[in-house]
């Protein structure tokens, strides 16, 4: 397993490797196939200081609990350290990722501030790293099926019948990678079904004929590295289109859950992506890092469909140059990045967002164990220039434990919101490029954004414990994003133009305890507090769950056979303060969901097999008042793995 | 006392039938502790012996289980599939052939050299297919497939080395909106083998 290093501002890097880091959870590649998921998208579900949000089962929103919602967006994916501009009317499509489980090597999430390849991290990072092709060749295809209980089956012929539920999810991953010393190689797709069927969702579709409720999303990809010049290279080419099958003549839609409709909208949604990064060494401690990458979003409305219009195209065009020190004392590095986001829909209209960055941080050895640090990232639009700085310090009295604070000030430019978010105004046309948040008189518009954390490590062989406190104050942060679905006109009642401020305080927990190789379990608790905000706010916060209590347990009789448990509590959320809303609940209760999975791997790890058992106390999971109820679902995956070393 | 109490008695009394009255002295794992070091394959015999309100609409006059069954780290694992077809008791519904598709994994305890009981625990996919016969019926609804779980127990008589008497019963909830709850009776013989190597390793 290959855990990537942790960026230099966090101050790790003049550290000693360790298992555990400040506000950060590393979701290994053997974490993954414990749990037994089987869509990059469901990666949401165990991140264990986050929520994950579905209307369907399929789409998933995460946003970490550290944030309110709106700001919670602000969050950043990248893969292999290109950023992923997946964003599509607000949400950011996970599901669109041209990945498989298959290939990814470790995720690591934080929540920490600091500044990661070029970006400046106020809210969160989600990092997915691909494994590195080994030397030689290797064949993967991944094959996953799964089946949500409670369909009529026999039933539907008596008085007892029922409507049906089942979601099918077929999918299937190939890649075939080729490496060596020097350069490697590594192509694929990735294709998945999915149909919306709960009875939720096919209550406000009731119209829409099946094939605008099936999905077919069909994701190729090229990856391509190498060693040249001294340094190391990756160019990344990938595309994502859920829609029509790619095989056949089938038809198939990606349902968009639109607020001005109150209900989805089926679309076709295309993703492109191409980027090359690298480093070249300048000198025995320089050294320069390049990022460059284009990508684009396009929707375009399923064939036949009317009511709304949502032909468009967001271009990004991206680029980072950094040079980084590396000496015996210090460590530091500066940077400068420029963005630029096109707006194109189908009448013609074009809004243009550019933003320039320049960054620099750097930590050192402090007296005694201390080990301070600092950064500074500024962006501008053209006009105005946000200041994003913190600082932080690591100290270690000895022994195994660890102590860590840092402090961040961060502005955003209305611009750098719509840069990654133009999506429809308040009267509903989805295309007008209006911003996302109107200048406010005599205010320059910018969400400012304060944060405070303080965490305690003790750091064993057999145990790793964490106890974090943190607070985050937030001013004029836009109001009218809830970060996942704005939902019906109850939800939207809230202040709409306007902007809010609050606090957000609260303190997580976590203990990761393996008392043998065959066995393992790990805890987390993460307790969110709200307070000094104004309606708008609280009315954000209440759509977040105040308590997360999540467990794992994992047993291995043999090393080619295992038992995970994962086991989630989170406390209810408040969605229309007023009751319910267009027949949807205006709460949701709390909720509690085990997971049970069993894995086998035979023929000498070649073939890989897995059953997940979704939500085995059976007690629906709504995880929004608009979305599906997600009942025991089972889940099985084939992995077929052919390695031919060199 | 309700015709349905009694079906669950009687369900509960073919399970405990078979339970096994043992105590931790006599866990003495005769099955062999090597994984997939041996097979047993083996067929039996099914009836559908509970009665409930999925009875008062089909009705099954037997089926039959094909099995492989292992050692699998502390107790042995089985796959197989039971077939049983269910009639329609009226022309308002359509007959259906069930082919329950399993993994289970139980406990055996030997009671004497040739007596043994297990108890274990299966899941499984079990598969309908609708009488296409039947008119008035929707295509869409002509095959469905839903999960299905449930616990096993039971006896084995082994008059030799290689074959085996069996007596099983076998509870299965099939997870469709309104639970369907059987209770199976089964009986046969199975022949035990010694895994091929290359079948061994590959499942290793």
């Amino acid at each position: 397993m290959k855990i990537p290093t942790i960026s230099l501002l966090t101050g790790l890097a003049l550290l000693p490797a360790a298992s555990v880091r400040p506000g950060t959870q590393v979701i290994t590649r053997e974490m993954i196939q414990r749990s037994g998921i089987i869509r990059v998208s469901e990666i949401g579900t165990l991140l264990w200081a986050w929520h994950a949000v579905t209307l369907d089962g399929f789409r998933w929103a995460v946003y970490p609990l550290e944030s309110p919602a709106p700001g919670g967006q602000n969050w950043i994916l990248m893969v292999d350290h290109q950023r992923m501009d997946l964003d599509v009317l607000d949400r950011r499509c996970l599901y669109l990722l041209p990945l498989s489980l298959g290939i990814i090597d470790s995720v690591v999430v934080s929540t920490t501030p600091q500044i990661r390849d070029g970006l400046f991290v106020e809210s969160g990072i989600i990092h997915i790293h691909t494994a590195p092709p080994r030397s030689g060749v290797t064949f993967r295809h991944r094959y996953a099926a799964g089946n949500e209980t409670g369909d009529p089956g026999p039933w539907a012929f008596t008085p007892h019948a029922t409507p049906n539920v089942d979601r099918v999810a077929n999918d299937h991953f190939s890649s075939l990678s080729v490496g060596s010393e020097r350069i490697w190689g590594r192509i694929g797709f990735g294709f998945n079904q999915f149909a919306a069927t709960d009875q939720v969702l096919a209550g406000r579709l009731p119209d829409y004929p099946w094939e605008w409720l099936r999905a077919y999303v069909f994701s190729p990809f090229l990856h391509l590295g190498g060693k040249a010049f001294g340094g190391e290279h990756r160019l990344q080419i990938g595309y994502s289109r859920a829609g029509d099958s790619p095989w056949n003549s089938k038809q198939g839609s990606d349902l968009l859950f639109y607020g001005p409709l109150s209900r989805e909208i089926p679309v076709r949604n295309v993703f492109r992506h191409a980027g090359l990064d690298g480093r070249l060494p300048v000198s025995s401690s320089l050294s320069l890092a390049y990022r460059c990458k284009q990508s684009a979003q396009s929707l375009e409305s399923a064939a036949g469909f009317r009511d709304a219009d949502p032909g468009r195209t967001v271009r990004n065009s991206h680029g980072t140059l950094e040079l980084r020190a590396v000496r015996r004392e210090w460590e530091g590095r500066v940077g400068f990045g420029r963005d630029r986001f096109d707006l194109r829909i189908k009448q013609g209209v074009t809004r243009t967002v550019s933003l320039a960055r320049l960054y620099g941080d750097i930590a050192a050895a402090g007296p005694g164990r201390i080990r301070p640090g600092a950064a500074v990232h500024l962006t501008s639009d053209g006009d105005r220039v946000s200041v994003k700085a913190l600082m932080h310090a690591a100290w270690r009295p000895g022994g195994r434990q660890r102590l860590e604070t840092g402090w961040m000030y961060a502005e955003r430019l209305p611009a750098e919101d719509d840069a990654s978010r133009f999506r429809e105004d308040r009267d509903g046309k989805i295309a007008d490029p209006m911003p996302v948040r109107p200048d406010l008189d005599g205010d320059p518009g910018k969400y400012r954004h304060t944060g405070l954390f303080l965490e305690w490590m003790y750091d064993a062989p057999k145990t790793v414990i964490g106890v974090r406190g943190f607070v985050r104050r937030h001013r004029h942060m836009p109001a009218d994003h809830d970060g996942a679905f704005r939902g019906t006109a109850a939800l939207t009642a809230a202040p709409a133009a306007g902007t809010e401020d609050g606090t957000v305080a609260g303190g997580r927990i976590r203990l990761s305890y393996s008392p043998s190789r065959r066995l393992s379990f790990r805890f987390s608790y993460i307790r969110t507090l709200p307070f000094g905000g104004g309606p708008g706010f609280e009315s954000a916060m209440n759509r977040s769950p105040r308590h997360k209590l999540s467990l794992a347990w994992d047993y291995r009789p043999a090393p080619s056979f295992g038992l995970h448990a994962d086991f989630t509590c989170l406390s209810g959320t408040e969605w229309f303060p007023c009751g319910p809303a267009d027949g949807y609940p205006g709460r949701l209760g709390n909720m509690v969901l085990l997971n049970l999975s069993v894995r086998k791997w035979m023929w000498g790890n070649r073939l890989r097999t897995g059953l997940m058992c979704f939500n085995v106390l059976n007690d629906p999971v709504r995880t929004h008042p608009l979305g599906a109820r997600l009942d025991l679902s089972i889940f099985l995956n084939l992995e077929l793995v052919f390695d031919f070393p060199r | 006392m309700t015709s349905r109490k009694k079906q669950r008695r009687l369900t509960a009394g073919v399970l405990l039938l078979f339970l096994p009255v043992f105590s931790p002295a006599s866990t003495g794992v005769p099955s062999g502790k090597i994984p997939f070091h041996t097979v047993h394959v083996g067929s039996h015999g099914l009836i559908d012996t509970n009665r409930n309100r999925f009875h008062r609409y089909w009705q099954s006059r037997g089926g039959i289980d094909v099995f492989a069954e292992s050692p699998f780290y502390a107790g042995r694992i089985q796959l197989g599939f039971q077939y049983m077809p269910f009639s329609a008791v009226s022309d308002r519904q359509p007959s259906f052939n069930s082919l329950f598709v399993y993994a289970d994994w139980k406990k055996e305890w030997r009671l004497s050299r040739t007596l043994a009981c297990f108890l274990g625990g299966r899941a499984g996919f079990c598969r309908m297919r609708f009488d296409r016969s039947a008119s008035g019926f929707s295509v869409h609804l002509m095959q469905e497939q839903e999960f299905a779980a449930g616990l096993c127990s039971g006896l084995h008589y082994a008059w030799s080395e290689k074959w085996r008497l069996s007596v099983t019963g076998v509870t299965w909830k099939i997870f469709t909106h309104e639970r369907i709850h059987l209770a199976f009776l089964s009986m046969g013989l199975s022949r035990r083998f010694n895994t091929p190597p290359w079948l061994r390793k590959f499942l290793e």
